[in-house]
């Protein structure tokens, strides 16, 4: 990648940002939008509309596109395997259930109102949930040598947990099922102010500590032997990456539910792009592309009034199948 | 003077079984070793142990003076480089940027290199016969020139010395004569200690310096002319031709 595709790469998702901010089910003009941003004359009502709904929107989008793909990335590396994505340790469904003990349990004892408290509350308990299976996980590789014995028992943590949420789903009543069925459709629009200094944070913190990962990443390419024998300190490594996994996909999963397949997608579509598998060009090669795809999604979402986690699906399964008949012969 | 290598009293294990107990052998500088015996008599352990990727059960692994069991992954790195059995093709990875990865253990947090990074690099892939691949990915490549190109990232890094884990198990038979004469002239020109491990017998004799044969729980360390003279290896492997005439 030269320079200038880098920058021509940085303007389309600028342009992408902007657009997002357009798109919406009241039609307010390119004029308009812009004075709301840069603090021009235009009416109350546009200026919320644009400031407090489409732009935080917007902001939760790249945030979340971000998020999601660089853990992807990550996992993939990690794992060698180039099928993993954020959620293969079980992050996802450690966040489904914390948000299931909340909403079907917690909500119905009706501690919890409408109040900002509340809705921290839900995203709160999704994120404790990811934590402690990322902790758990933690735990284990500690013990355990072979990074593929811990991506199976990530996924067989993830399903036993599936299994546990859907008992709870089972015991539920049909307000608390709905109000759970709607956090797993994803929403990138129930963001407060608040929760997105939350997410913002978050976000920063595991990009910076993925950034500090670039040169352990590009190691383990080789496989855990090889990145020992040319100096890494394979634990710590897989230790900082756990961590930068929850922070990103655990947090924005916990706000946003679970987006499907952004994580696994992007990174190929940064690696067939970018022709490249040194992480100092993959990774921000990533953020471009996921924050991208994300705010594309959300446009999508947005003019169909679809929840952005069908659409993330519907244009990710694609790329996840191209790249399988793709690599056939060869993994990551 | 390039430092030694040189394995005191150690004990290996895998498991609860004992491989090798209490065996002491003292390398030197700028010959090729080849390690022979049985499959699971403990040649893996035994690189592993010396690489820093396992431990040895008791004794000691000493490189110039330094206990290798007691050094960080990154001190090890400097003194023992590591060619394993695992097959590597990354797909848009550039050989370049392959044998580049050997200098992470001087290069700095995000892997930039210098100059003399660069030049020992280039160095590396003249010395494989690779130049021309530099920018060549891996995934076009056959078993014999990825094979080389993984022996360059273990001479980019730059170690007193190198080991390697059946370096010929893949390869046809030019290629295997052709891969252990490279080593031999990589550790009689640089210096460096280089043993690898094999199952190609009549190779090991003819073209390295050394050998250390495996004979559990012990092992047996003389020089190829010697060891082929002997019938030591016929004894361990059960094979008449090199039994002792």
């Amino acid at each position: 990648m030269k320079k200038l595709h880098w920058i021509l790469a940085v303007v389309l998702t600028a342009a992408l940002f902007l657009a997002d901010i357009l798109v919406g089910s009241t039609s307010i003009p390119l004029s308009d939008v812009w004075k709301s941003l840069t603090g021009g004359d235009v009416s109350q009502q546009t200026r919320t509309i644009v400031l407090d709904i489409r732009l935080m929107k917007a902001v939760t989008a790249l945030l979340a596109g971000i998020a999601v793909s660089v853990s992807g990335l990550m996992m993939q590396t990690l794992f060698r395997n180039p099928l993993a994505g954020p959620y293969v340790l079980g992050v996802s469904s450690g966040a489904s259930l914390g948000a299931a003990v909340y909403v079907l349990g917690a909500a119905s004892s009706a501690i919890i109102g409408e109040s900002v408290f509340g809705s921290l509350g839900l995203a709160g308990a999704a994120w404790l949930g990811a934590a402690a299976v990322l902790i758990l996980i933690a735990f284990v590789s500690r013990k355990i040598k072979d990074i593929m014995v811990i991506l199976i028992l990530g996924m067989m943590l993830g399903s036993g947990i599936d299994a546990v949420v859907q008992i709870l789903q089972f015991l539920s009543d049909e307000m608390s099922l709905k109000s759970y069925v709607v956090w797993t459709m994803g929403s990138l629009g129930n963001v407060t102010d608040v929760q997105l200094c939350f997410l913002a944070t978050a976000v920063v913190a595991g990009l910076a500590l993925a950034v500090a990962s670039i040169k352990p990443l590009n190691l383990l390419m080789l496989g855990e032997n090889y990145a020992v024998t040319m100096g890494l300190d394979v634990r710590r490594s897989r230790n900082v990456i756990f961590l930068s996994t929850v922070l990103l996909s655990g947090t924005v999963t916990a706000f946003c539910g679970p987006l499907g397949f952004v994580g696994l997608a992007v990174p190929h579509i940064t690696r067939f792009i970018t022709r490249n598998a040194d992480h100092r060009v993959l990774l921000p090669g990533t953020v471009l592309c996921g924050a991208s795809l994300m705010l594309l999604c959300d446009m999508i979402s947005k003019s169909s009034t679809l929840p952005v986690n069908a659409i993330t699906s519907l244009l990710g399964i694609p790329v996840i199948i191209w790249v399988v008949i793709r690599n056939r012969k060869i993994t990551i | 003077m390039t430092p030694a290598l040189e394995i005191k009293d150690i004990t290996l294990a895998y498991g609860r079984r004992t491989l090798l107990a209490n065996v002491s052998v003292k390398f030197t500088p700028g010959r090729l070793t080849a390690i022979l015996g049985r499959n699971g008599a403990g040649k893996s352990t035994l690189m592993r142990a010396i690489s820093g990727l396992g431990k040895p059960a008791a004794g000691e692994i000493s490189v110039g003076g330094r206990n290798v069991c007691t050094l960080d992954s990154g001190e090890t790195a400097r003194l023992v480089s590591f060619v394993g059995t695992e097959k590597v093709r990354i797909p848009n990875l550039r050989c370049e940027d392959l044998v580049a990865l050997g200098r992470a253990p001087y290069t700095n947090w995000i892997g930039q290199t210098t100059a003399e990074d660069r030049e020992i690099i280039h160095h590396s892939l003249r010395l494989t016969g690779m130049e021309d691949y530099a920018d060549r990915t891996m995934d076009s490549m056959s078993d014999g020139e990825c094979q080389r190109i993984m022996i360059a990232r273990a001479l980019a890094q730059d170690t007193p010395i190198m080991l390697l884990d059946e370096p010929t198990a893949f390869l046809d038979l030019p290629g295997k004569y052709a891969t252990v004469s490279l080593l031999h002239s990589l550790a009689a020109e640089s210096g460096k200690t280089v043993l690898f491990s094999t199952h190609d017998l009549d190779i090991a004799l003819e073209e390295s310096d050394d050998i250390l044969l495996f004979d559990p729980p012990g092992v047996i360390f003389r020089t190829s002319a010697e060891m082929a003279s002997c019938g030591d290896i016929g004894r361990v492997f059960g094979i008449d031709k090199f039994k002792k005439q």
